[in-house]
């Protein structure tokens, strides 16, 4: 039964992964990034990681795809909808993905690691200790990062930095 | 194998007890509606028009499901389900009883935030994709608003979750008690602050006026959900009504004491064989009696304060909420540390603002009934005409 | 790979190790392929979820006892791939309100 829920939710990740690399809809790739992540978090929660599945939700879903989603929606205006985002140079990104995935595959058949069986543990509490503990430095520096996001951000959007200049006519020729 | 069946059967039960809610408070809303504007409301269909709800669902299936013609139309078809789904899984982990709860997650209240995003992107999928601009400006506007207030409804959950020191439901209503001394709003001046933050921020991501600007009647048609009709439109419908229940159990579980009542609760409870089912049921109408009078401020709000302008609501949440609650949030961690609990400033606080808040209400009604004096109105005090 | 036919799928590490490659691969083939900005932006958050998978799996796996680093790390490139998502928008709008585009195209001023 675990396994073929298991399954499932592999599916899917593999599907919603799959539609975002060869959708040429922008918006058909977001949804299949958006199933994607879902279905990660599904997948956290396998591992006993229910804390992390949560966070992937919450700010994948709930913060990342929604501005995505914003993006998309504020530049694809006049776009045909359904060939917004077209593939190019498919037989050289085909080789280096497949070059990739070989060496992927090399890596985790050769590893050596010895694995055991994993436990399923409340994780939330001993996630706490860690990031106040062992990882407080990088904890305080995300938060420098974010004070440093939000300032950066609010520049880049400042009036008197775009320069508008006339809007250029769509080049017809090129594609 | 036998455990999913389970999980499946109360999926089902939950499913169908949240639509029953929720058309149920409907008919309730309109009725109060009703009454504050010095009308009836419906009481036709059934007695009192109780089933009111069940004829409308009727109504709504009956009519024909039009997906215009330009419209994207799997996010069309999707997106109501997308915002059913969000509100719905916030009841997961919301105990209503010492055992009547779905699943006793560990991350629960953090849950209860994630799940919200679903619905953000459900109606700005449904606004996107109806190919229409007032439903594109009602989604936008939505996202916008409900990401804004993620952050101030995120800060109030903290100051609970530091006086709790835990995510999950259970320990958050078993670390409060049953009388209103022992509620999170009482115990001090900051939990206080984070209540009334957490409900304003809570109305705004339930869409609900003062903050319904995605579905502004008089300015977009009616937001995102203007193209839809039929079983579409009822899911949005659904959600909302769902999303006051929700609402109001997160509000009463979070800071009034959830379904703690006047009884001993040790831990020879917490094996469910030794426990009295009275006990469970009347915790269960206590919380429902909680959740109930929030339910009715909520719509009593609705039908008494005038809609918020888009800049106004983003001021409200970046340049008060927002440093509120981070007050809140600092002052919370510097009294926990200073005022240990059971301590004496600790009952001193609790008890001035127990009898604070009590007096507050006591006045409420003295000034109604005075003003009713005063104005000499013929009152109609039986709702049921 | 007869690793997914035997029992215990779900309790095996390799699978998931070999779905964090095909997520990974997916990534890499949207990043090189797309013109499109948010295309891009779109394989590069795959890529990101592939390696907090291998983390949060190596962390299930790989130890007896509790240690939760991979489950911090997996935090934190959640917040950081949510940072750089803020980021990357915030320069494609105030590209897109000077270009009217946001293909990789029209934005090659810099180049020689």
């Amino acid at each position: 039964m675990k396994d073929g829920i298991f399954l499932c939710i592999a599916a899917v990740t593999v599907f919603g992964a799959l539609v975002t690399a060869f959708s040429r809809s922008i918006i058909n790739a977001a949804l299949g990034l958006l199933l994607a992540l879902v279905a990660i978090a599904g997948l956290y929660i396998f591992l006993s990681a229910d804390f992390v599945a949560v966070s992937q939700i919450l700010i994948y879903v709930g913060g990342v795809m929604v501005l995505l989603l914003f993006g998309i929606m504020l530049t694809s205006g006049g776009d045909n909808i359904f060939s917004n985002n077209p593939i190019m140079g498919a037989v050289p990104a085909t080789l280096i993905t497949t070059i990739f995935g070989l060496l992927g595959i090399y890596v985790v058949n050769t590893s050596g690691l010895t694995f055991y069986q994993g436990a399923y543990r409340a994780t939330t509490r001993d996630i706490g200790h860690f990031l106040l503990r062992e990882y407080i430095l990088p904890f305080e520096l995300v938060s420098v990062l974010i004070v440093v996001l939000i300032v950066g951000a609010g520049v880049m959007l400042r009036k008197e930095l775009v320069i508008v200049r006339q809007a250029p006519q769509k080049k017809e020729g090129k594609k | 194998m036998t455990q999913f069946i389970y999980m499946f059967i109360f999926a089902v039960i939950y499913l169908l007890s949240i639509a029953v809610a929720a058309g149920f408070l409907t008919v309730v809303e309109r009725r109060i509606a009703g009454r504050m504007q010095s009308r009836i409301g419906p009481n036709r269909v059934g007695p009192q028009g109780i089933v009111q709800w069940i004829a409308d669902a009727v109504k709504a299936l009956q009519k024909e499901d039009i997906i215009p013609t330009d419209a994207h139309s799997f996010l069309f078809k999707i997106a109501p389900y997308l915002v059913f789904m969000g509100v719905f899984l916030t009841l997961v982990p919301i105990p209503f009883g010492a055992y009547t709860l779905m699943e006793n997650l560990d991350t629960g209240i953090f849950y209860v935030l994630a799940m919200a995003s679903f619905v953000v992107i459900g109606v700005m999928m449904g606004g996107w994709a109806s190919n229409n601009k007032w439903s594109l400006l009602g989604g936008m506007r939505s996202a916008a608003q409900m990401i804004s207030y993620e952050v101030p409804a995120a800060l109030a959950v903290f100051v609970v979750v530091v006086m709790a020191g835990t995510l999950n439901f259970q320990k958050i209503v078993f670390s409060q008690g049953a009388s209103p001394v022992d509620w999170y709003v009482f115990r001090n001046p900051f939990a206080f602050i984070a209540f009334n933050i957490f409900f304003i921020a809570a109305l705004a991501e339930g869409n609900r006026v003062p903050f319904d600007i995605p579905e502004a009647e008089s300015e977009l048609v009616s937001g995102y959900n203007t193209e839809y009709s039929g079983m579409r439109f009822l899911f949005f419908f659904l959600a909302e009504w769902g999303n006051l229940v929700v609402i109001g159990a997160l509000v009463s579980t979070l800071f009034f004491g959830g379904w703690n009542f006047w009884f001993e609760y040790t831990l020879e409870f917490s094996v469910p064989g030794r426990y009295p089912i009275r006990f469970e049921v009347l915790g269960f109408l206590w919380f429902l009696f909680k959740v109930s009078i929030f339910v009715f401020i909520i719509i009593w709000i609705r039908w008494t304060l005038p809609r918020l302008r888009i800049d106004q609501l983003m001021d409200i949440c970046w340049k008060y909420m927002v440093p509120i609650g981070l007050f809140a949030s600092i002052g919370i961690l510097l009294w926990m540390y200073f005022v240990p609990e059971k301590s004496l400033a600790d009952t001193i606080m609790r008890y001035s603002m127990t009898s604070f808040g009590g007096l507050t209400i006591l006045y409420f009604f003295y000034r109604v009934f005075q003003n009713l004096r005063v104005t000499k109105a013929k009152i109609y005090a039986n709702p049921f005409v | 790979m007869n690793f997914l036919f035997f029992e215990g799928i779900s309790q095996n590490p390799n699978s998931y190790l070999i779905l964090a490659i095909i997520i990974f691969c997916a990534g890499i083939f949207t990043v090189l392929t797309r013109k499109n900005i948010i295309g891009i932006l779109l394989g590069i958050e795959l890529m990101l979820n592939a390696g907090a998978l291998n983390f949060i799996a190596f962390s299930f796996f790989r130890h007896e006892s509790a240690d939760y680093s991979g489950h911090v790390f997996a935090i934190f490139v959640i917040v950081l791939a949510a940072a750089e998502a803020v980021v990357a928008l915030a320069i494609l709008l105030a590209v897109y309100q000077q270009r009217r585009s946001v293909s990789t195209d029209d934005i090659s001023d810099l180049k020689g």
